[in-house]
């Protein structure tokens, strides 16, 4: 009933007559047959049938009266749809008999199974399957559930009872395989019972043949959804998927395919850990059975010596951006009574109701999420640092230096002598100092009188202050090494910066006898690392190697803790939420290497974080929060493709979104996005109006390109993997419209998923003419050569055309002509080399100096291109070089970083990936 | 039920990428097929009607069913269908040939199984006054009020439902909800009228 329908009038006879007229009844076939045959009051076997109280997916459930014991049971009378055929319904009871072996408190026992006639006779009901089984007073916990989350100390009692009933039932080798909330039931005394152990398998096994399996999708486990075999960790995935459900009220999306990190994030402590581990996908990776996880939940409830009277019962919570630490958060706190009668019910003999209601639980204080910084997306945060005592902010902007104690009401400007923006800040141990980098000096700031001095010449990409006080470690342009402020202008460099990488932090060992730094390395991903080197000036020592140390920001940010612990972001790849997540790993000071394994720290869900400094102790970290989005512009061209009128945007979602191609006829532009979670195809008219999917699977389908025959639509597709694993990309077809996807060859070389904004294959490309008698021409990567290959939209991989024996990253990102004679190969630093394919004459073209080539796109008639371009003041902008010309601006749109471009076939439209990000300064307390 | 509904439709949006479509039409009408025909039976006001039409929505479905995009929930799509069949089966009373499913014996035993079962059920549950009523309404305000007040659908699912497959856009449904919001109290107060007219009649 609708509120309308309510409100609309005062005559509640019209209101109900309102609702006769708008009543359609319907009725599931299944359960018709079943509800047809009135049986109460009727006797099957010894069962006397006294009331109907439900129905559900298995049948119709009575109460009814065991007249050989004389008590009550509820008698569940299987639908048709349970039980389709005789093979079925024998193994239904075979099932059912099986779970009737299972004798716990917490599970709601099967008295028994069998089919009858009504009072024995046959004929007049038919045969009916039915289980009889304990009555369990009480409510489902998804009745419960639907007034909001359940508060954790509950929760905590709930979720233990139910591991207990799982582990008896894991003991003896059954498995429930449909574990969720409708099949939990509570009474009134904190009483806990599964039902339906084992049947699930049962009632759907008798249709295999149409591929379906046993359970609720929702909550099956990975090999479950697929219809492997399952054993008990398949009901602990279950279990977790529930758990979540019900901390936070609602049931989670995706859990097969997230990353189980990121959903255990929404619920609180301290169950967060627990569920990320039941929702591994592998189910190696999880909790063993419910004996284990039974374990995890007796530790994460506080022991009988830690507790604190007068408890106050938490309501519970749902956190919006929840931070749940991992081993550094610990559950400290309970009550007494509470934990006396939950440990005696370990032992109590388990045919004994349970004593009391479930006793309340207080936990540390959650971590918890502060923002420090509220700059508009046009003035982002370039760096920040927390001073020692944690109560005071620096951090530099577009706009200037800026100091502020937290919770001022505003911040003091710091005048920078040599003006200019400052990239890098640090704090000096007693907090009366700062360290800041202009455009090309080091400036020593006096926080008492707010006078600044020049130190040292350099453009500084990192600095740290080591806790003597005395020295400085700084990354600039070229190298890590340290100065000492005793003579600041005389650097001792310690490492050179390699080839293709850049570093932008650095940290000190706690004894100060070591330098960490991040290099980044954007030839080579997996190059990316964390390292370190002694004063001295010997070989680096490797600490970590990752490639998700890359993020959309460029940035990366690194901490070395007192308690000697390098904390990082690490990414969090496609198919999770794109963000990152801190984490921790020991390192020796003495020797620079990793000692055990890396913990994350934090389970952000869709937060970026770079830039880290912490207080003295660590108990607080601030980052640089960064948002990243990727948009597809349009701008009409004129003078030939010489001018942009500004461009406007054309998708209209806040995912990311990048242009691929145009339609033959420009009227649509064909673009990927990730709206759906994974990477999809769409197509956008320019005329505007909604976006056509053209292939959505889940998994990611990118960077398309219309075959020269006009009729073939061919693009990446990347399987759906776990988070941060290496696929083999599939080079697809499939028709104009994006049916009949068919996979034309599979690439020689491997790609990392990267994150939001960047999924686009590093390793190769294709691009194809319009001319119908000219080929594509793909690229993959062989060790360090490029290799070109013709490529035919249905035979695929033909012969190779060319290589470039010792490419560099920039080379990946060419183009094609339109008429397929021609190449436009970008390079790092300096020109683009346009090379005529037969005969393979070429020339160059460059942009205005300080500015970098990022990547070159036809025009239409191929007599030019349109560049994106990064130049060295840090902007980047879009010209187009009409061959023999020089370079005109096109458009520049500080601070969005512009990507590659489109041009429509009459050469009239410019489509442009736009990236807009937004960073601000947010504060980790409590973790 | 949302839970359920909501996890129904996963599992057979995953069987329908998987390309089981004949699994996916078989469970859509076992699942929506009873509360699809007690619609059309309260829109058409006759259940042979209703049957014909609701025929035509297997059919729609079955063919329909590989192009679907999930744009909308397989039920509001159900709905959709049945709406569009319905205005079909007015313009064109002498009916169209059923083909499609025919190829399908599983599909039919559904379809077959649906409308007997709902149809006994819905045997003399209509009253008299409740039924003229019904039959004073246009078709179309009859879907609102059923789809509005008893399937308790958003006023986004209805736009959805009454604009069928012409629109996509997010923007053209809110602004036809805004209007089936006011069309909705017209027919409450049309409903009031010929209350009022029986009443007069009645005391006449």
């Amino acid at each position: 009933m609708t509120g309308e329908a309510r409100s609309s009038g005062s005559d509640e006879s019209f209101e109900q007559l309102l609702r006769e007229v708008a009543r359609a009844p319907s009725i599931d076939p299944d359960e018709a047959l079943v509800a047809q045959v009135d049986l109460v009051g009727r006797t099957l076997a010894h069962f006397r049938v006294v009331e109907r109280i439900g129905a559900g997916g298995m049948g119709v459930v009575y109460r009814a009266i065991d007249e050989k014991l004389q008590r009550p049971v509820a008698l569940k009378v299987l639908s048709p749809r349970a039980v389709r055929d005789r093979e079925a319904r024998e193994l239904l009871l075979r099932e059912a008999r099986s779970a009737a072996a299972v004798n716990h408190p917490n599970i709601a026992a099967v008295y028994e199974v069998g089919e009858a006639g009504e009072a024995g006779e046959t004929g007049e009901t038919g045969n009916v399957s039915f289980i009889a089984m304990e009555l369990v007073e009480g409510t489902t916990l998804r009745a419960q559930s639907k007034n909001g989350p359940i508060a954790p100390d509950a929760l905590l009692h709930f979720a233990t009872e139910i591991a207990r009933g799982l582990a008896r039932a894991h003991k003896q080798g059954i498995v429930h395989r449909d574990l969720k909330p409708d099949n939990v039931m509570t009474s009134g005394d904190g009483q806990v019972k599964i039902l339906d152990f084992g049947l699930a398998k049962a009632v759907t096994s008798g249709e295999t043949s149409s591929g379906q399996v046993a359970g609720t999708p929702a909550y099956m486990s990975p090999e479950q959804a697929m219809g492997a075999a399952v054993d008990a960790r398949s009901d602990v995935f279950s279990f977790g998927v529930m758990l979540v459900e019900l901390a936070t009220g609602t049931l989670p999306e995706g859990v097969r395919k997230r990353a189980p990190a990121e959903i255990a994030a929404r619920a609180p402590m301290p169950f967060a850990p627990i569920v990320a581990r039941c929702l591994q996908h592998e189910p190696a990776d999880r909790f063993a059975d419910g004996d284990e996880l039974l374990a995890a939940l007796r530790a994460a409830m506080p022991s009988a010596g830690e507790t604190k009277p007068a408890p106050t019962r938490r309501k519970g919570r749902v956190f919006p951006l929840v931070v749940a630490a991992g081993a550094a958060v610990v559950v400290t706190a309970t009550v007494a009574i509470g934990v006396s009668s939950r440990r005696a019910r370990d032992v109590h003999d388990p045919r004994l109701p349970a004593s009391s209601a479930p006793p309340p639980v207080v936990t540390k204080p959650t971590p918890t999420l502060r923002r420090l910084t509220a700059n508009i997306p046009a003035d982002p945060i370039a760096h920040a640092a927390l001073s020692p005592d944690g109560k005071s902010l620096a951090w530099s902007d577009a706009t200037g230096l800026y100091v502020q104690t937290l919770g001022a009401p505003a911040p003091r400007a710091i005048e920078l002598p040599s003006g200019g923006p400052s990239a890098v800040v640090a704090w000096t141990p007693s907090g009366k100092r700062l360290y800041a980098s202009s455009t090309d000096a080091l400036i020593e700031v006096d926080l008492a009188t707010m006078a600044t001095t020049e130190i040292a010449k350099g453009r500084f990409s990192g600095l740290a202050v080591a806790g003597d006080g005395k020295h400085i470690a700084f990354a600039d342009t070229d190298r890590v090494g340290y100065l000492s402020l005793e003579s600041p202008r005389d650097a001792h460099p310690l490492v050179q910066k390699k080839d293709g990488c850049f570093i932008s932090e650095v940290a000190w060992s706690p004894d100060g006898g070591r330098i960490a730094y991040v290099s980044h390395c954007f030839d080579s991903l997996a190059a990316t690392a964390i390292e370190s080197v002694d004063l001295d000036g010997h070989a680096p020592q490797l600490a970590l190697a990752d490639p998700r140390l890359w993020n959309d920001s460029g940035y990366g940010g690194l901490v070395w803790t007192k308690a000697g612990e390098l904390v990082y972001p690490l990414a969090e790849w496609l198919p999770a939420e794109p963000g990152s997540n801190l984490h921790a790993l020991h390192v020796d000071p003495k020797t620079g290497a990793a000692i055990g394994s890396a913990r994350q720290l934090t389970h952000l869900v869709g937060v970026n974080a770079s830039r880290l400094s912490t207080d003295a102790e660590a108990t607080r970290i601030a980052f640089v929060r960064f948002e990243v989005q990727t948009d597809v512009y349009l701008g009409a061209l004129e003078d030939g493709g010489r001018r942009l009128h500004p461009p406007t945007r054309l998708t209209l979602t806040d995912r990311n979104e990048r242009p691929s191609t145009f339609s033959r006829d420009g009227a649509d532009v064909l673009f990927f996005t990730d709206r759906n979670g994974s990477f999809d195809l769409y197509a956008q008219a320019i005329a505007g109006g909604p976006a056509r999917p053209l292939v959505a699977t889940p998994a990611w389908e990118t960077m398309s390109q219309l075959g020269p025959d006009g009729a073939s639509l061919l693009f990446w597709q990347f399987p759906a993997v776990a988070a941060g694993e290496a696929v083999k990309p599939t080079l697809m077809r499939a028709h104009l419209d994006g049916t009949g996807n068919a996979p034309l060859l599979t690439t020689l070389g491997f790609s990392h998923p990267a994150g939001a904004g960047r999924p686009q294959p590093w390793e190769m490309r294709f691009r194809c003419p319009r001319a119908k008698d000219a080929s594509c021409l793909l690229s993959e990567r062989d060790g360090d050569a490029l290799v070109f290959t013709a490529l035919d939209p249905f035979t695929g991989r033909g012969k190779e055309r060319f290589r470039f024996a010792h490419a560099t990253a920039a080379q990946n990102l060419w183009d094609l002509s339109p008429d397929g004679r021609r190449l436009a190969l970008p390079s790092a630093n300096g020109p683009i080399t346009v090379r005529t394919l037969e005969g393979g004459a070429s020339f160059e073209v460059s942009l205005p100096s300080g500015c970098d080539p990022l990547v070159p796109t036809f025009a239409s008639d191929g007599a030019g291109l349109f560049v994106s371009a990064e130049c060295q003041d840090e902007a980047f902008r879009l010209y187009a070089i009409r061959f023999g010309e020089k370079p005109t601006l096109l458009w520049e749109d500080p601070p969005r970083l512009l990507l590659e471009t489109e041009a429509s076939p009459d050469g009239k439209q410019l489509a442009i990936a736009v990236k807009t990000s937004d960073d601000d300064v947010w504060m980790l307390q409590d973790w | 039920m949302e839970g359920a509904r909501e996890a129904f439709e996963a599992e057979l949006h995953l069987l329908h990428a998987q390309g089981r479509l004949r699994e996916v039409a078989t469970r859509v009408l076992g699942e929506y097929g009873g509360e699809v025909l007690g619609f059309l039976a309260n829109v058409t006001g006759s259940r042979d009607e209703a049957s014909v039409v609701f025929s035509q929505v297997c059919e729609d479905l079955w063919v329909g069913l590989p192009a679907f995009r999930f744009g909308c929930s397989l039920r509001t799509w159900m709905y959709t269908l049945a709406r569009n069949a319905t205005h079909r089966a007015r313009l064109e009373p002498f009916g169209r040939k059923r083909v499609a499913i025919s190829d399908h014996p599983e599909l039919l035993e559904v379809e077959a199984r649906v409308r007997t079962t709902t149809l006994t059920y819905l045997r003399s549950e209509t009253k008299d006054r409740v039924r003229r009523l019904r039959e004073e309404l246009e078709p179309d305000d009859r879907t609102i009020l059923v789809l509005r007040i008893d399937r308790d659908m958003s006023w986004n699912e209805v736009a959805a439902i009454m604009l069928g497959d012409r629109v996509e856009d997010e923007a053209t449904r809110t602004q036809h909800a805004a209007w089936l919001r006011k069309r909705f109290e017209r027919i409450k107060e049309r409903l009031r009228a010929m209350l009022a007219r029986e009443e007069a009649a009645r005391r006449a």
